[in-house]
This record gives structure tokens, sequence and C-alpha cells, in this order.
């Protein structure tokens, strides 16, 4: 399967601060990559680099084939981009947003109707983007970054300050895209949607990509496997027990917690993506 | 540049232009209002009448007899005083009597004396004025003496052709219409940095030389046709051509006015306060206009005297395309100059 984003060495430097220091990764078509980092890890400055607002320092980064640094303008009209930030013409309607973006691509026969119905926010088109929600206005986002059915995705911190609902279904909507054949490129410092959408991980700290790989790998490599046992303590209330599976202890260790506690349940739980950045880099996420 | 993304980006600015209450009421306002301030001003001209007197000789007798007749008189120590006070329009003439008048009368020459006067001062007041020089000298010295008046015009010779200060505002108008639309401008550029939405557009096929252009289209139309209408108002087709060259260039000036208060201004605050400075600062040249002689030629250094005197010109004194293009490659330079700075300071800024 062809590469579809292939960075090199990408570096990048604010002063005497190493943003991003010598990255290199390759993401084939039609995957989802999560790059996963606590704020100020460098994941930004990546996105910024690769969808040509930042010109790298050093390194160099193809997407579809193409050159970031003199090819930007033939990869603008492929991509699709989605920021951290909501940056819509708040004072223009929905659908004058999606129009102006449609004709900027020079989109033919652009339905912006049927888009707006795939983001949920049917009936908001003639709606000044001011009077939304941030919700919505997240959702027109993503309908703008999809006006030219982009081949790849590059999204930034998609979900970040949403509520549950309005995050799930716009995962949704990116899932459609991964099926449709896109490529994606998702920054995040939201383990769940890392795991949930991303094929590949990649873990991203003090500017450098300390792991790469798929969730399952990532877990089967670094984390570490356990039993989640609740008990009845002597005032009837639940305490919890750890025990940790793959051990010649383990058996052993269950067989006592059953003799010598009342136990109510038992789970098996595998590590998260954020266990294994902390085993990693000895930092959290939400840092 | 292509032709449908600059045109979506500017129909873009345009809508966010007038999606600004403040910005639309401000562009259609200025234009009646001004329009009215047009044509509620006097049609004609009415100065005070007075004489400014340069001579070594005594003339208080001439003096007194002259202020009788309710005509106010101001001696100056030179002739250039009198040049000054005659060209600022303090007094309607000015007369440079010799001191060897009375010699030279005894001996039966003929004597000159000079009347300095206004460029635009009207043939009867000029003929008055001759006449009241022929009376004071009569007074001074008790007989008539073989005068001979020799006209000094201050400034462009446009006898009879005295400016009603309506006309003479009409350049002042213009001006104040299309800087007042530096404000919009600018505005819409340090909020589209402000707000980031200019990242967005940088990610489409859309370059940054698209971006500017069509700001540059908005800046037009906002400034551009709003004077036009002024002038078809006010001055009708009168020296068309030329004034049309002047509309153009002049809004390209306050465009690239606007994109440089634009390029330094945080949000639309910042943008409003550093466009009311420039606003100030650009005004002056135009008191020149409103008090021809009220400032002195430090004032060129205000590249917005260019447009503001090249319009009076244009205007009211019919001037050619030959004496105007030094002012339009002057407003042209000043553009570009300004146009260059904002670029670099707003590629430094998003980039």
């Amino acid at each position: 399967m062809e590469n579809v984003i292939i960075a090199s060495n990408l570096t990048y430097k604010y002063g005497d601060l190493v943003a991003v220091d010598h990255i290199s990764f390759e993401v084939k078509k039609g995957e989802i990559i999560g790059f996963l980092g606590p704020n100020g890890a460098g994941k930004t400055t990546t996105f910024n680099m690769l969808v040509g607002l930042l010109k790298p320092m050093e390194g160099s980064a193809k997407i579809l084939g193409m050159d970031v640094l003199t090819e930007i303008k033939q990869i603008h009209k492929r991509i699709g981009v989605c920021f951290e930030y909501t940056n819509l013409y708040e004072e223009i309607s929905v659908l004058d947003n999606l129009k102006l973006f449609a004709e900027l691509f020079g989109v033919k026969d652009f339905d912006a109707y049927k888009l707006l119905k795939r983001v949920g926010l049917q009936g908001k088109e003639k709606e000044p983007v001011l009077t939304l929600s941030k919700g919505m206005k997240q959702r027109v986002m993503i309908a703008r970054a999809l006006v030219n059915t982009p081949d790849v995705l590059f999204l930034d911190e998609l979900t970040s300050g949403l509520d549950p609902v309005s995050s799930e279904e716009i995962r949704s909507v990116i899932l459609e895209e991964k099926e449709r054949g896109a490529t994606i490129f998702l920054t995040t410092h939201d383990m769940y949607e890392a795991d949930k959408l991303s094929d590949k991980v990649a873990f991203i700290n003090q500017g450098r990509i300390v792991a790469f790989d798929t969730p399952h790998n990532l877990k089967l490599k670094f984390g570490k496997r356990k039993v989640k046992v609740l008990v009845k303590g002597k005032d009837e209330s639940l305490l919890e027990r750890e025990v940790a599976l793959d051990n010649e202890e383990t058996p052993r260790k269950i067989f006592d917690l059953f003799q010598s506690e009342t136990v109510v349940t038992v789970h098996s739980e595998e590590a998260t993506l954020e266990d294994i950045f902390i085993e990693i880099t000895g930092r959290r996420l939400a840092e | 540049m292509k032709a449908k993304v600059i045109k979506a980006l500017a129909k873009k600015d345009i809508n966010l232009f007038f999606k600004n209450k403040f910005f639309a009421m401000i562009t259609v306002l200025g234009l009646l209002v001004y329009i009215v301030f047009y044509f509620i001003m006097p049609k004609t001209a009415n100065e005070k009448l007075g004489i400014g007197i340069y001579s070594n000789i005594d003339l208080t007798r001439a003096v007194e007899l002259v202020k009788r007749t309710d005509t106010e008189v101001i001696l100056t120590k030179s002739g250039e005083d009198l040049e000054n006070i005659v060209a600022k329009k303090e007094v309607m003439a000015g007369f440079v009597i010799p001191s060897d008048i009375v010699d030279r009368a005894k001996k039966g020459e003929t004597i000159s004396i000079e009347l300095y006067t206004p460029y635009d001062i009207e043939p009867e007041l000029k003929d008055a004025m001759e006449y009241i020089g022929k009376e004071l000298i009569y007074a001074e010295f008790g007989y008539g003496l073989n005068i001979e008046s020799k006209n000094i015009i201050l400034g462009k010779d446009l006898v009879g052709k005295q400016i009603p200060i309506r006309d003479r505002m009409v350049p002042v108008f213009i001006f104040l219409l299309i800087i007042t639309e530096t404000l919009g401008l600018a505005s819409v550029i340090a909020d589209e940095v402000e707000r980031k939405t200019i990242y967005s557009i940088l990610v489409t096929p859309a370059t940054i030389p698209d971006i500017f252009v069509s700001k540059g289209i908005m800046g037009l139309v906002t400034t551009f046709i709003p004077a036009f209408l002024f002038v078809l108002v006010t001055v009708g087709f009168k020296n068309f051509g030329n004034l049309l060259l002047l509309l153009l260039f002049g809004s390209i000036f306050v465009i690239s006015i606007g994109f440089f208060i634009g390029s330094i201004s945080k949000d639309m605050m910042s943008a409003i306060a550093w466009g009311v400075l420039f606003f100030i600062i650009l005004f002056v040249p135009s008191m020149n206009v409103i008090a021809p002689g009220s400032l002195t030629e430090w004032v060129r250094i205000i590249p917005s005297s260019f447009l503001v005197d090249s319009l009076h010109g244009v205007i009211n004194f019919g001037d050619s395309f030959k004496e105007i293009y030094k002012f339009l490659l002057a407003l042209f330079g000043s553009a570009a100059i300004f146009f260059g700075v904002s670029t670099v300071i707003l590629r430094r800024r998003f980039q």
C-alpha cells in the first residue's frame, strides 16, 4: 500500500526551544494515524508543518507524493484541514461559509445541504455561525474540511472541549471518511479518541516520537494486563484489589483473594494508552 | 492568482464588511452627509475687505482716510510679509509704495506701484483695489500722480474664478469619504488575523497574493464607489477623466493605508485606534484647501497632500493630466511603500 504521508527528520524550533525534533513517520493510504501527546509536546507544530502553515527548519515531508515545501498549493487542493481552534467566519451563515470554501476549491455541483445533514446540522444552514453552540461550530469545521472530498484529512484536537454526544457523532463522521478511503492525520491528547479511531498511534513527547505502532501492539509491548477485583470490606464498603496477569504468582494471588475476602466482582483489564504513555515517558497526557 | 478564487474571497470580504453595521452605516451616512453639506453651503464667496501696505514713507493720513471707509488696513514691515498676508487672504490686496515716489513725481515721471492680489480675486474687486491705491496716494500727497498699477497675482492666475466655499470643500469631502473606509478595511484584515480565519484560507488553493488582491477589491468597492457617486452628484462630468484617475489612485493609496493599519493592529479596537491616529495626520493637508496658506511646505511630507491638492486642482482649477501626473506617481509610490511594508508585516504575523 502506498505511503500517503511521509515525514523525514522534520524539525522546528521556536528560538532555542526545539518544538519538533527530527521526527520521521509514514502513513499508508486509508490509515488513521493518531498523534498522541500532552500539550506542548509538538503535535500542533508537526500538524502545521504538514499542512504548509510552518516551513520545516530541517527535514522534509511529502503528502500524496508531493513536497510540502515546493508543491504545497497542489497538496492543498486534495487535503481537508480542521484546526484546534474555531476559525469560521462567524458573521455569515453556515451555508455561506461552506459555499466560500467550495468556491475556493473549485467544487462543482457542491451540495452543502447533504454535507450539513451528514454532520447533523440540517436546518441550521441559514444561521449565522456566531449563533451556534461550540459543538455545532465544530461540526461546521468538520463539514468545511470535507467540502472538497479530501484524500487526506488533517484534524487537530478534533473533539477538544466537546460534550460526549457531539464527540461521538464527530468521530463517526471521521470513521465514515476512513471507509471512503481517506487517510487521516489526527492530533489529540485524548487517549480514548486515539485508541478508538487510530490504526496507528505515535506517542510524541518533547518534540520526539517515542513510540509508533498500532494501539494493540503498543499495549502488548508496553502494557501490563491485570485483574481488578472488588471485595467487601468490614463495614460493607467496596474495596479494590489489583492482581497482575502474566505472572507466576497470579493464580495463587487470585486464589488467596477468594479465600480471604468476600469477592464481589472480578474484571480483567488491559492497559490504556495513557498507562503506556506514562510507562514510556513518565508524563501524563493531560499535563 | 486565480480569478474564481479572488472573486470568492472578495465577495466574502465585501459581505463581511457590510455585515458590520458600523462600517456599513459610516459608508452610507458619510456619502449622504457630505452631499447634504455640499448643497447647504453657500454657492458664492464672501471675502473680508481689507488691504495691506508696504512702504518706507509715512502714509498716516492716507491710512486714516481709508480706514474711515470701513476698510481694514495692515501695514507690513517687508514686501515678503505683504505677499504672505495676501496669499493667506488676510487682506484682499497689497500695495507696495516706493520710497522715492515723491521725488519721481516731482520729476514728472510715471510712478509704478505694485498691487498684490490673490489668484482667485474677482475682476471687479481688482479694479476696485487699483482705484483704492490711487485714492490712497491722492489722500497722502494731496494731488494725483501719474500712477501705473503693476499687478502681481499670487498663486494661480484665476481672475474671475472665485471659488465658492462648497466647491472648495469638495476635495476635502472626497478625502473624508475615502479615508474613513480605512477603518473598515483595517478592521477586516486585523480581524482575519486575530480570529485566525486567514489560516483556513491558506490551507486551500488560495495564495497570499489572492488574499491581498481580494482585500484590495473590497477596499476599492468601499472607497472608490462612494467617492465616485459623490463626484457625480456634486461635480458632474467636469474634467471627468482626470478626476476618475485621481479617485482611483487616491483609493489605492487609502487601501494601502488600510492594509498598513490592519497589519499592525491586533484586533478591531486597535485598528480603529490606529485608524483615528492616521486619519488625524492624513487630514492635515486638507487644511490647506480649506484655508489656503495656512500650512507651510512641510505638509508635503504627508502623502495625503498629493491627493487633496490634486483633487483641488482638478475640481476647482481644471488641472490637466500634465499638471497632476506627478501627484498620481507620488500617490502610487506612497501606496507601493505602504503595501510593501504591510505585506512583510502580515507575512511575518501569519507564517
